[in-house]
């Protein structure tokens, strides 16, 4: 079953310089108990898919097309139907955990208010609740640790937090938007594997945005690859990480420096990301991309299904040899 | 501003931009600039302030009377037949003493200004280059440098004006003194505020690394990223040295006749409003109030120009 | 090995911090950064130094360019104490011994252009330099980087972040140093342009004969740049290594437990090794506990831990670890 849909999303921002196109004509669709991860390097538009779906965007952002979440159309949708939908079905985490809490409220305070509010329960009831969640998020005496502020709080801690915070209300869909980044190596596996508890103990669905394939590898069952805006390409993460068809793709996953092997140079990827304010109208990949050819530049791909469960769009594609 | 810089403004789209992107750099100032024009406030209030500054340079070329000059015509019966007119060349009136209001507006706005600028002056000058290298070098130096600050600030600065004009008499010189006295204290706090921060950037680190020194580092690193606050800072102490001079006129201590400022002016406008020469009182208001407005309006403008974080 | 161009002996970082809230008539306690570190660099070497934040590796750097004070014994420029020397002093010398920083953008002054930024370097310390000099060779150095003649009069908010890090590069490089320092210099670019990076560093390393200490957290980027290795945790070097060996055969077990969280894009290998991650998370600097440091979060830990700090152990040729267990 489809929880989440987006078709033909665009999301573009007035700006003084003109109209920036973040995000353009990007389908998705992830299923009931899915773990998705969407990756992508900055200014691939990755973090605004999200803003838009949470309806958060920025006040110069506008988002076209269509998002449906569990069959109800979120694109347009009143303020307060919207609110309803973010209390209790979607949760999002964020990066920096730090900025996330109010710096001058107890932990306490801050996670019972959105069931007082929402849910109507009693403060104590509340507390219990929120007590029991840092609990299963392996925060170490949380009964105690609840009345602190979050200063007091490390920051793969502080993430714990959040996660439990983004629980409270048993949402269907949590939105992980690079919540390892600001977290160390040996924290950030700690936190991956608590996600994936999360998702298998209350079959929450979870979309992981990050930068970072590595994490990707071990912890997500589908990936989606964005550059420029646009879904390069998308599938189960075993199949494509062992038979790319995207060249962006097979770059990204040359690019990442490897422990387990003695490379001579790192494979780069020439020149640098695209800015948003220019789009190709052809592939935006095409300036840097090692396949290119004439019809690139021109032309814009269309999405292909090389198999029931892959999509790519590229004119020359990667054979699916393993 | 100019007009011109108006209309280069509404042709610029996003591919001229890129074109220009290509000749040259595009400078914070001139981001800055741009975000500035498109704020019609503060662009009024540029405009506003221009005119203000063409009166009181020009003003006298189209005033019929002179400043000291007196009308005897009117002198008798100034509540009757002493009000604005375009027919005998009083165009804002005259004053108690039959003397022209717009000459004395003139003189007055001259003088205001003057003050007010000046104070803007002396603190950017002083203030900021005081602040920065007390944040810059820190420590001992910044304890006893922000000490003497706080000391100052703890005096009583209208008592000592007061003994000042009592004791070398009450001259415009001796006013100035006194706002170059106090006008920096604020602005050296600001700006070793600000630098305490600027200091913890990587690029100041990177100019240390370097081997550039000290005196380098504060006047190429420092104080221009301090600039932006201090340029808003400076365009709000304007009307507040306008306004401590306008205090001080109106209790009767700051310049003295023939001169005249703002605050002098209201001052015998306000003396007068029970003969019924309301003019005398609302035509100096009236400068003393737009030209407030405009500096506070264009401090604002100023502000979201160069700190398009904030908003 | 030859002559080292630097030898650091016994260095330390300490801090005066007074904790937030406290009030200011509370005394400062001191957190030390980085404690009793001690290497040798050679001409044309790169060290690579890997801990995780807090670990005190950016202090490290730091203490050698002489932004913050180290205390405890020396550190030796071919021969020149340079903790022993003023600042006047040591101007002279901070050509030898430049800096790459983390934050590509931040490192640049935003209100000089791309050129001006080359060219302060230059002239600091070429002073009387004529202008159009200046100007080519700036221009050369920033073309030498891989970026273009007409950036030259661009503003560091125009460039990307991998553009901006080579406009440090050039600033740091024209001066022609002997040593670069880099602090973090791809964390904070991405995936496709910290290979860029990396590759250019290394291109000049070989093409100039640079000596590189290179800072990061990440362990694959360093394993792949650097020839010898330094792991650091909470201001302490726990192993060093060359660079293959420690990787292949880590003797500590943070350094086991790094090599376990490094994440391989490799779905088959990721799944198999899941249970290996380390529990807990880094003590505060402030407190760091008693004997080993990692003790606290140490799968083999034992009782004798907590007693005394543990020496630095050979444990094979030009490989050193500060465990005296082996963890087999």
């Amino acid at each position: 079953m489809t929880l989440l849909r987006v078709r033909d999303l665009s999301v573009t921002f007035e700006t003084g310089d003109g109209t920036v196109n973040a995000v353009n004509g990007v389908d998705l669709a992830i299923g009931a108990g899915q773990s998705v991860a969407v990756v992508g390097e900055s200014g691939s538009g990755k973090s605004q898919i999200m803003f838009a779906i949470m309806g958060l965007l920025a006040r110069n952002g506008a988002a076209a097309g269509s998002v449906t979440f569990d069959g109800t159309e979120l694109l347009g949708l009143d303020e307060g139907a919207l609110n309803r939908i973010r209390s209790s079905q979607i949760a999002m985490i964020f990066q920096n955990p730090m900025t996330a809490l109010n710096p001058y409220m107890r932990i306490s305070h801050q996670m019972t208010e959105v069931l007082t509010l929402h849910k109507g329960m009693s403060r104590r009831a509340a507390l219990a609740e929120a007590i029991g969640l840092l609990d299963a998020m392996e925060v170490p005496e949380a009964a105690t640790r609840i009345g602190m502020y979050p200063h007091e709080f490390s920051g793969g801690m502080l993430q714990r937090v959040l996660i439990a915070m983004a629980l409270l209300c048993r949402p269907r869909l949590l939105i992980a938007d690079e919540p390892t980044t600001a977290l160390d190596a040996t924290v950030r596996g700690q936190i991956m594997r608590l996600l994936a508890d999360v998702r298998a103990r209350f079959g929450t669905t979870v979309i992981l945005v990050t930068h970072d394939v590595g994490i990707v590898a071990g912890h997500c069952d589908e990936m989606v690859v964005l550059y420029g805006g646009r879904v390069m390409e998308s599938g189960p993460v075993a199949r494509i990480f062992a038979a790319p068809h995207h060249p962006y793709t097979r770059s990204l996953l040359d690019a990442v420096p490897r422990l387990d092997r003695d490379d001579e140079r790192l494979r780069s990827i020439p020149g640098d990301p695209l800015g948003t304010n220019l789009l190709p109208a052809g592939c935006p990949f095409a300036a840097r991309c090692p396949r290119v050819e004439e019809r690139c530049h021109r032309e814009r791909p269309a999405s292909e299904r090389p198999a029931p469960d892959r999509v790519v769009a590229c004119h020359r594609p990667l054979e699916g040899v393993a | 501003m100019s007009p011109f810089i108006f209309g280069r403004r509404a042709i610029r789209s996003l591919s001229a931009a890129s074109v220009e992107d290509a000749a040259g750099g595009r400078s914070l100032w001139r981001d800055a600039r741009n975000r500035f024009l498109r704020n019609r406030a503060a662009v009024a209030s540029l405009a506003v302030l221009v005119l203000l500054l063409v009166f009181a340079l020009f003003g006298d070329l189209f005033a019929a009377w002179s400043n000291e000059e007196i009308d005897w015509a009117l002198l008798g019966n100034v509540a009757e037949e002493g009000a604005p007119s375009l027919a005998n060349g009083h165009y804002f009136g005259v004053d108690e003493l039959g003397r022209d209001l717009f000459a004395r507006t003139v003189q007055g706005t001259r003088i205001s200004l003057m003050v007010g600028i000046l104070g803007a002056l002396i603190s950017m000058v002083v203030g900021t280059l005081y602040g920065a290298v007390a944040g810059y070098f820190g420590g001992r130096v910044d304890s006893v440098m922000m000490r003497i600050v706080d000391v100052m600030m703890a005096i009583p600065y209208m008592f000592v004006l007061i003994l000042f004009m009592v004791v070398f008499g009450r001259s415009i010189l001796i006013l100035f003194v006194g706002i170059g006295l106090i006008s920096w204290l604020d602005m050296a706090r600001i700006a070793r505020g600000q630098t305490l921060s600027i200091k913890k950037r990587e690029y100041v680190e990177a100019a240390v690394a370097i081997g550039v020194r000290p005196a380098r580092i504060i006047l190429r690193h420092v104080i221009p990223n301090l600039l932006g606050v201090i340029v808003v800072y400076a365009t709000l102490l304007v009307p507040s040295m306008i306004i401590y001079e306008s205090f001080i006129s109106f209790l009767g201590l700051g310049v003295q006749e023939p001169d005249t400022s703002w605050g002098a002016l209201i001052n015998d406008g306000a003396s007068q409003m029970q003969y019924g020469t309301l003019w005398q009182l609302l035509f100096p208001l009236f400068f003393f109030v737009v030209t407030l407005f405009a500096l506070f309006f264009l401090g604002d403008g100023l502000r979201d120009a160069l700190d398009p974080k904030d908003r | 090995m030859s002559a080292p161009l630097l030898s650091v002996r016994e260095l330390g970082v300490t801090y005066r911090v007074r904790p937030g809230g406290s009030p200011p008539w509370a005394r400062a306690r001191a957190l030390q950064a980085v404690r009793n570190v001690s290497f040798d660099l050679a001409p044309a070497e790169t060290l690579g130094i890997v801990g995780e934040s807090g670990s005190g590796k950016s202090s490290l750097a730091r203490a050698l360019i002489g932004t913050v004070p180290a205390s405890r014994r020396q550190a030796l420029w071919q021969g020149a104490d340079l903790l022993a020397m003023g600042a006047e002093q040591r101007r002279p010398l901070r050509r030898d011994i430049q800096m790459i920083f983390q934050n590509p953008l931040g490192a640049l002054d935003p209100r000089m252009t791309a050129g001006e930024i080359v060219a302060e370097a230059l002239t600091t310390h070429e002073r009387g330099l004529p202008r159009h000099e200046v100007r080519s060779r700036a221009a050369a150095m920033l073309e030498r980087v891989g970026l273009l003649p007409e950036h030259m009069n661009r503003y560091p908010h125009e460039f990307s972040g991998g553009q901006c890090q080579r406009i440090g590069i050039a600033r740091a490089l024209i001066v022609g140093p002997r040593l670069v320092i880099c602090d973090e210099p791809v964390s904070a670019l991405d995936v496709s342009v910290q290979a860029q990076i990396v590759n250019l560093l290394q291109d000049l390393q070989r093409d100039l004969g640079l000596s590189l200490i290179f800072i990061s957290h990440d362990l694959g980027v360093v394993k792949h740049i650097a020839d010898r290795i330094m792991v650091f945790y909470l201001g302490r070097v726990l192993e060093h290594a060359a660079a293959g060996e420690l990787v292949r055969a880590p003797r500590h077990p943070y350094t086991r437990a790094l090599i376990a969280a490094a994440p391989v894009p490799d779905p088959a290998v990721e799944r198999g090794r899941q249970a290996t991650g380390l529990g807990g998370e880094l003590p505060s600097p402030l407190a760091p506990p008693s004997g080993c440091v990692f003790r606290t979060r140490c799968p083999i830990v034992r009782d004798a831990c907590a007693d005394e700090v543990p020496a630095m152990r050979e444990v094979g040729e030009d490989h050193v670890a500060a465990c005296p267990y082996d963890a087999g």
